[in-house]
C-alpha cells in the first residue's frame, strides 16, 4: 500500500520492489513456522513409533521403527534431514497413513477447499445484502434484527450448531445426509475415476451428475456451519462500512442532486464497503484451511482439518510438520494477494478521484 | 479507506433503468441451466447391472496390507481376501479346517502334518498347494515383523506332496490354534509381484511389501480388493467368482468397509441406510436401537477386557495393601450398568470370560469401602491424603468414566484421583519411562493376537515385558516360570496347561500389580433385512462378508 | 454539583479525579447513555450480569450443588427435563443445571484470563513495534506474522498437550494464539497517532521514550484493541470450548461446558437425550453472544466514524 501511494510513473518498479521484499520476508516466515513447529511439537514427551509399528507389536518391532523413523537421532539433525528432503521435495512418510505426506496432503486439501470455497461464496451471497440493508437502516429495527443474526453466526459454536442442524433436517426433516463425503452406494453404482482429490472437479470433468448431485447434497449443512463464522463477519463489516461511507459528504451531495437512494447506495457506497470485507474473507480463508476441522469431523467430511487434528493426536511428526507447511504457505500467499489487491484498488480509486 | 471528495459540482445523469432486461438475461440463463441439467440427467448412461453391495463401518483406520507383517486394525480387510490353514471356532474353542483339510501331529508335539485342500486357487490364477504354504510362511517368519513371533516354535517347513506339508518345531506348540491366527498366518500367492525382482530375499521381501501397500493382494479369499479404491479409511471389495467354496443366492457382488471413528455418527449412518453393519454405537441408545424394528442389535462374547495397572515401583502404590484397598473401592457393578451399559462382566482373572483359560472358580475382588478402609489403616494410612495420577487413553469414553466413578469413591476414602485422558502414544510414552516418573494407575485394553491365555500373561506381566505392556512393573520369577511352562503344555497337556495358568492368575490376585475391570462384549447394530452375520471372537470385530445375505 | 463537599473525603478525591479527566469522562457517560438505548446491547448486558453473578456464586443457586461439583447419583440417570431438574439429567444423574452454573465459573476464569494474558504483550509488543519502527520494530511484526501463520489447532494442541491439559492450558494456548492481533491492531495505530502534529512536537521537544509512549501514544492507539479484547472475550470462551470438547481442557468430571458437550455427545443421541445437546450448548451461545453484542455496540458508540453518521 506505501509502494502504491509514492507510484506515480515509477508505479511497476515500485510494484516489483514491494513483491520481491513480500516474498523473500514471506519464506522467513514459512520457515520460521516450520523451525517452532518442529520444536514444540518435540516438547511433549510421546513416542509414534508405536503407531508405525502396530497397536501389540513386540518390542524388537518399535525398536526397528524407532530406528527407520530416525527418533532416536538429536533434534537438530533430524530437523537437518527434514529440510534437506523439503529442498528435494519429500514431505516425508506420515507414521499414522504409512503413506508420503504430500500424497495424503493432496487427498485431504481438495474436499476442505471445496469446503470453504462453498462457505466464502454462501458469506458473500448472505453477508453483503444483509451489511448493506443494515447499513442503510442504521438504528431501525431492521439493522437491530440484522445485528442480531450477524453477531449469533459470529457467536455460535459450531459443534453446536451442527447438532442442531442435523436434529433438524437429518433427523426431523430427512432431508439431507448425515455426514459424509458422498454417499457409498451412489458412489458404486456410478462408479467415479478419482483423478484429483476433489469429487467436485472429477464429477464435473466425468460428466457424472450423479455423484455430483449427491456431493452437493452432502455439502449443504456443513458448508452451513462452516459460514456461520464469515456470515456474520462480512455483514458486520460491510454494515460497518456502509455506514462510515454514508456518512461521506460526497454521498450526501449526490443524493441532494436528487440521485435515487438506491443508485447511489450500489454504485457509489458499496463497491468502497465490499473491499475490506473482502480483504477480511480473505485472510479468514487461510484460517479455515484447519479452522474447519471441527465441522469436518462432525460432518466426517474428510479434509485436511481432520486429518490436522488425528495427525496431532497421534504425534505423527511428519504430517503436522506438512500440514503446518502447507497451512503457512497459504497465509502467506492470501496475505501477498490481498495486499496486492488492497494496493491495486486503492491505485484506482486514486485514478477515479483525480479523473473527476 | 474511502474518504473520497466530491464527484463536482455537475452530477453524472441517472442511468436508464432498464430492470426488464436483467429480467430476461436471468430467464434465460436458467432455461439454459435447467435444459443442460436435463440432458444430462436424462441421457446419463444408466449401469448394466446394479452391483449389491454391503457396508461396514467401523472404528480404526486400515493402514498397512501386508499379509505377513500386518498386526494392527486392518484385520478387518485381511479375513476376506485371505485365508489360513485353519479358521478358529469360537463354539467349540478349536481350530476349523480350512485351506487345510485335516492334521495330525506327533504324541510330543513337534511335528505337524497338514493336508491341503485341493481345487483352490489365488486371484491371480495360481493353484494352491503345499508349494504356496511353504512360501508364505517362510516369507513371514523371515521378515520377523508383525505377529511373525507365534511361529517361534517352527524350526523349517517339509513339502510332503502337492497338498501334503509339515512342520518341524523345535519345542511343542499347537500348530493347528496358530495357524487360526488373524495376524501373521494368512496364506498369499507364490506369484504375487515383487517377488520376482532379482536380487535376494529381502530385496524381494520388501518390493512385494510395497506392492501390498499400494492396495494389492493375493489371495485365496471370497472377495479381492479393489487396488484404484484403496484408501485407509475406505476399502472396496469384489467378489472373487471362482472362489472354492462357491456362491449362492443372494450374497454380495461388492462390499465397502468405511472408517468413521465417531460412534454417533455410525449409529446415524447405519439409521439413515448409508451403512450395513456397524460396531460400538453408544450403549446409551441401545434401549431405544433394541425398540427400533428396521435394526437389529447384537452383542456378542469378545477377548477384549480392559485393564488397570498399579505403579508397583513407587508409594504409595508400592505396598500390596494400598492395591488391594484400592481394588475394593472400585464400584465393578456401576461400572458394568452405568458406564459399559450392562454389555460386560466383572473381570474374573486376567482372561475374558468365554475364552480357553478363563477359570470360574477364580476369587474377584468386590466393592467395598469398609474393607478398603481397613487395609488402608493396616497400611499404615488411617488417613490417606496422598493423590494419584490415572491416565487413560483420551476418548475413550468406557476408561474415563470408570475413571470418574472410581474417583469419586476414592474421595470418600480421603484419597484424591487425577484422571487425565492422553493420546496413546503420550500415555504409553509415559508409562514406559519406568515406575519412577511414571503414572500411579495406567488404563488399557488387551485382546489376543492369537487365542492363547500366554499373549495376556506375557504381555502384560511377564517380566521379559518389563515397561513395555508389563506397566505395573511386575518382577515375579515364579510367576514367569509357571506361564512359560504352561505355554509349553499348551499342545500335549492342555488340562495341565489350563491348571497352570489358573495358578498364575491367583499369583496375580494376591499381588496385584494389576487387574482386569470388565470384559466387554462387542456391540454390532445390523440392518434387520441383513442375513447370515455371525461374529467370531477369534477375528476381533472382522466381519465375513462371505456369510452375509440379504 | 453540590458545594457539600467532605475534606479530604472519598467523594472530594473522586470529584477531583473526575475534573482531571473531564474530556474522558464525559464521554464514558454519553456511551452509558447511547448503550443503555440500544436493544442489542441491553441484551447483551443482562445476560453478561447473569453470567458473571452465577459463574460467582454457583454454590448459592444450584439447586444440587454437589452433583454440579461432580457426584454422580446413578439411579437418576438420563432423565428428562422435569421440575425437580429443569434441565434433566445427565448420564451419570447430575442435575444439568447445577452442572452449567459451576461450569460458568471455569468459562469465566477461560474468558477473562485469556484477555488478560494476551492483551498486555499484545499491546506492548505492538507499541514497541510502531514506535521504534526500524530494527525491533520489523522483527516483532515478522515474529508476529510467524504466529498468525501457524495452524491455530496445532498450535493450541501443542501447547495445551505441553501444558498438560486443563483449564490453564488452554488458556495459555488461546493467549498465544491470540496475542498477534492486538500487536496488529495496536501496531497500526501507533503508526497513525505517532504522525499527528502533537506527537511530533513531543519527540522534537526531546521528551523521554517512555514519556511521550505513555502519555501520547498509547491512550490513543489502544482503543481499537481494548474494544477487540471485549469481543475477544466471547470468543476465548468460545475456541476454549471447541478445545474441552476435542479434549484438551480440564479432566472430567469438571463441569466445563465443551467436556460436558463432548461426553453427551459421545455417550448417546442427542436426538432421544435432546436435552444434552440444547442445554449445553445454549448457554455456550448465550454467553458469547452476549459479550460479542456488547462490545459490538460499544465500537458502535466509540469509533468515530460511525458516531458521525449517528449525529446527522
Amino acid at each position: 500500500m506505501v509502494g502504491a501511494r509514492r507510484a506515480r510513473g515509477t508505479a511497476a518498479t515500485a510494484y516489483a520492489r514491494f513483491i520481491i521484499r513480500r516474498v523473500l520476508l514471506s519464506v522467513l516466515v514459512i520457515l520460521g513456522v516450520l523451525v517452532i513447529v518442529f520444536f514444540l511439537a518435540r516438547v511433549i514427551p510421546a513416542d509414534p513409533a508405536g503407531l508405525w509399528a502396530g497397536p501389540h507389536a513386540p518390542p524388537e518391532a518399535v525398536e526397528r521403527a524407532r530406528g527407520e523413523l530416525h527418533l532416536n537421532d538429536p533434534l537438530w539433525t533430524q530437523f537437518y534431514y527434514y529440510i534437506e528432503g523439503l529442498s528435494r521435495g519429500d514431505l516425508g512418510i506420515s507414521i499414522r497413513t504409512h503413506d508420503p505426506v504430500w500424497q495424503d496432503i493432496v487427498r485431504t486439501l481438495p474436499p476442505t477447499l471445496e469446503l470453504i470455497t462453498a462457505s466464502l461464496i454462501l458469506s458473500i451471497l448472505v453477508g453483503i445484502p444483509l451489511g448493506v440493508a443494515a447499513g442503510i437502516r442504521q438504528g431501525s429495527w431492521v439493522d437491530h434484527g440484522m445485528r442480531f443474526f450477524a453477531i449469533s453466526g459470529v457467536s455460535v459454536p459450531s459443534f453446536w450448531l451442527a447438532v442442531i442442524l442435523q436434529l433438524l433436517f437429518v433427523t426431523s426433516l430427512g432431508l439431507l445426509p448425515t455426514n459424509g463425503y458422498v454417499s457409498e452406494t451412489v458412489l458404486l453404482t456410478y462408479p467415479l475415476k478419482r483423478v484429483t482429490g476433489s469429487i467436485f472437479v472429477d464429477a464435473l470433468t466425468q460428466g457424472n451428475v450423479r455423484v455430483l448431485a449427491d456431493w452437493f447434497w452432502h455439502l449443504i449443512l456443513p458448508a452451513i456451519t462452516l459460514a456461520s463464522y464469515p456470515v456474520g463477519l462480512v455483514a458486520r463489516m460491510v454494515r460497518t462500512m456502509m455506514i462510515e461511507v454514508l456518512g461521506e459528504n460526497y454521498i450526501r451531495t449526490a443524493k441532494a442532486y436528487g440521485l435515487p437512494a438506491r443508485f447511489v447506495h450500489y454504485r457509489y457506497a458499496l463497491k468502497n464497503a465490499v473491499a475490506p470485507a473482502i480483504v477480511a474473507l480473505g485472510l479468514s480463508f487461510a484460517y479455515s484451511l484447519t479452522g474447519a476441522f471441527l465441522i469436518e469431523y462432525i460432518f466426517a467430511w474428510p479434509g485436511i482439518g481432520q486429518f490436522a487434528w488425528y495427525s496431532s493426536i497421534t504425534f505423527d511428526y511428519p504430517a503436522i510438520l506438512g500440514v503446518a507447511l502447507v497451512v503457512a504457505i497459504f497465509y502467506v500467499v492470501v496475505n501477498l494477494a490481498v495486499d496486492l489487491l488492497q494496493a491495486f484498488l486503492d491505485r484506482r480509486i486514486v485514478l477515479e478521484k483525480r479523473e473527476a | 479507506m474511502s474518504g473520497s471528495t466530491a464527484p463536482g459540482p455537475e452530477a453524472p445523469p441517472p442511468p436508464r433503468k432498464r430492470p426488464w432486461m436483467w429480467i430476461v438475461i436471468a430467464i434465460v440463463v436458467v432455461v439454459v441451466l435447467a435444459g443442460a441439467g436435463a440432458y444430462l440427467v436424462l441421457f446419463q448412461p444408466a449401469p448394466a447391472k446394479v452391483p449389491t453391495v454391503v457396508t461396514y463401518a467401523t472404528s480404526s483406520e486400515m493402514v498397512t496390507l501386508d499379509p505377513s507383517t500386518e498386526f494392527s486394525n486392518s484385520i478387518l480387510i485381511l479375513p476376506n481376501v485371505y485365508e489360513g490353514l485353519t479358521r478358529f471356532n469360537p463354539q467349540t474353542q478349536s481350530a476349523d479346517p480350512l485351506l487345510a483339510t485335516s492334521w495330525t501331529k506327533t504324541p510330543d508335539g513337534m511335528n505337524w502334518t497338514f493336508t491341503l485342500r485341493q481345487g483352490v486357487t489365488f486371484h491371480d490364477g495360481t493353484p494352491f498347494n503345499a508349494t504356496a504354504v511353504k512360501f508364505s510362511v517362510d516369507r513371514t517368519i523371515r521378515m520377523g515383523g508383525g505377529a511373525a513371533f507365534i511361529w517361534g516354535a517352527v524350526d523349517h517347513i517339509e513339502i510332503l506332496g502337492e497338498y501334503q506339508v509339515k512342520f518341524v518345531l523345535t519345542y511343542p506348540a499347537p500348530i493347528d490354534w496358530i495357524a487360526t491366527s488373524g495376524y501373521a498366518a494368512w496364506i498369499f500367492s507364490p506369484r504375487t509381484p515383487g517377488w520376482d525382482t532379482p536380487g535376494n530375499d529381502t530385496v524381494k521381501d520388501q518390493e512385494m511389501a510395497k506392492w501390498f501397500e499400494q492396495g494389492h493382494e493375493s489371495g485365496t479369499g471370497p472377495y479381492m480388493l479393489d487396488a484404484s479404491q484403496y484408501s485407509t479409511t475406505r476399502v472396496v471389495f469384489e467378489r472373487f467368482d471362482a472362489y472354492w467354496g462357491g456362491w449362492r443366492e443372494g450374497q454380495f457382488d461388492k462390499a465397502v468397509i468405511l472408517r468413521n471413528a465417531d460412534p454417533a455418527q455410525r449409529e446415524a449412518s447405519l439409521k439413515a441406510g448409508e451403512v450395513d453393519i456397524t460396531i460400538d454405537v453408544p450403549v446409551l441408545d441401545l434401549p431405544q436401537l433394541r425398540n427400533d424394528t428396521s435394526v437389529r442389535v447384537l452383542t456378542t462374547p469378545s477377548y477384549r477386557a480392559i485393564y488397570a495397572f498399579f505403579n508397583t515401583g513407587r508409594r504409595p502404590t508400592d505396598d500390596p495393601l494400598v492395591r488391594q484397598a484400592l481394588a475394593y473401592a472400585i464400584p465393578y457393578d456401576d461400572i458394568v450398568t452405568a458406564v459399559v451399559g450392562g454389555l460386560g462382566d466383572q473381570s474374573r482373572g486376567i482372561i475374558p470370560k468365554g475364552m480357553w483359560g478363563h477359570n470360574e472358580s477364580l476369587p474377584q475382588y468386590e466393592f467395598n469401602l469398609t474393607k478398603a478402609e481397613d487395609l488402608l489403616r493396616q497400611a499404615g494410612h488411617p488417613n490417606p491424603n496422598f493423590s494419584l495420577r490415572f491416565t487413560y487413553t483420551l476418548g475413550d469414553l468406557f476408561e474415563q468414566k470408570f475413571g470418574e466413578l472410581w474417583k469419586e469413591k476414592l474421595a470418600t476414602l480421603g484419597i484424591t484421583m487425577d484422571v487425565v485422558g492422553l493420546p496413546w502414544e503420550q500415555q504409553w510414552t509415559e508409562a514406559q519411562g519406568g515406575p519412577d516418573t511414571a503414572q500411579d494407575i495406567f488404563v488399557m485394553y488387551w485382546w489376543p493376537s492369537y487365542v492363547t491365555p500366554y499373549d495376556f500373561l506375557f504381555n502384560m506381566f511377564h517380566s521379559a515385558s518389563y515397561a513395555y505392556f508389563n506397566l505395573g512393573y511386575y518382577r515375579n520369577p515364579t510367576f514367569d516360570a509357571t506361564i512359560d511352562e504352561a505355554v509349553s503344555l499348551e499342545a500335549t497337556d492342555r488340562d495341565m496347561a489350563f491348571q497352570m495358568y489358573s495358578q498364575a492368575q491367583m499369583m496375580l490376585y494376591n499381588d496385584l500389580p494389576g487387574l482386569g475391570i470388565v470384559d466387554l462384549q462387542n456391540l454390532y447394530l445390523l440392518k434387520a433385512d441383513l442375513r447370515g452375520f455371525q461374529d467370531n471372537a477369534g477375528y476381533p470385530l472382522v466381519v465375513f462378508f462371505y456369510q452375509l445375505s440379504r | 454539583m453540590t458545594a457539600e463537599v467532605v475534606e479530604l473525603g472519598i467523594p472530594a478525591r473522586w470529584k477531583a479525579f473526575v475534573n482531571r479527566h473531564r474530556p474522558a469522562y464525559n464521554e464514558a457517560r454519553r456511551a452509558w447513555r447511547l448503550l443503555r438505548k440500544d436493544p442489542l446491547a441491553v441484551f447483551g448486558l443482562v445476560i453478561v450480569v447473569a453470567f458473571v453473578t452465577v459463574a460467582l456464586l454457583a454454590p448459592v443457586f444450584a439447586p444440587y450443588p454437589a452433583e454440579g461439583r461432580g457426584q454422580s447419583n446413578l439411579a437418576n440417570r438420563l432423565l428428562p427435563p422435569s421440575l425437580e431438574h429443569p434441565f434433566g439429567t445427565d448420564d451419570f444423574g447430575r442435575d444439568l443445571l447445577s452442572r452449567i452454573m459451576f461450569g460458568a465459573n471455569i468459562e469465566l476464569q477461560v474468558g477473562l484470563f485469556t484477555v488478560f494474558l494476551a492483551f498486555p504483550i499484545g499491546v506492548l509488543l505492538g507499541v514497541l513495534a510502531g514506535y521504534f519502527r526500524r530494527g525491533i520494530g520489523e522483527g516483532i511484526m515478522r515474529v508476529t506474522d510467524m504466529f498468525l501463520a501457524f495452524p491455530p489447532i496445532l498450535l493450541a494442541f501443542v501447547i495445551a498437550a505441553a501444558l498438560g491439559r486443563g483449564t490453564y492450558a488452554i488458556i495459555v494456548a488461546m493467549a498465544v494464539s491470540f496475542w498477534p492481533w492486538y500487536t496488529r491492531l495496536v501496531h497500526a495505530e501507533v503508526l497513525r497517532v505517532r504522525s499527528l502534529p502533537y506527537v511530533e512536537a513531543a519527540v522534537a521537544a526531546g521528551l523521554p521514550h517512555r514519556r511521550v509512549l505513555l502519555k501520547h501514544i498509547l491512550p490513543n492507539a489502544i482503543t481499537p484493541a481494548t474494544i477487540q479484547a471485549s469481543m475477544d472475550i466471547g470468543a476465548a470462551i468460545l475456541i476454549g470450548s471447541a478445545l474441552s470438547w476435542l479434549g484438551l481442557g480440564p479432566s472430567p468430571p469438571a463441569p466445563d461446558w465443551g467436556v460436558m458437550f463432548n461426553n453427551a455427545y459421545l455417550s448417546g443421541s442427542l436426538i432421544t437425550y435432546w436435552w444434552l445437546g440444547v442445554f449445553i450448548g445454549m448457554p455456550i451461545f448465550l454467553v458469547v453472544l452476549a459479550f460479542n453484542l456488547v462490545g459490538d455496540s460499544v465500537r458502535e458508540i466509540l469509533d468515530p466514524k460511525l458516531r458521525r453518521r449517528r449525529i446527522l
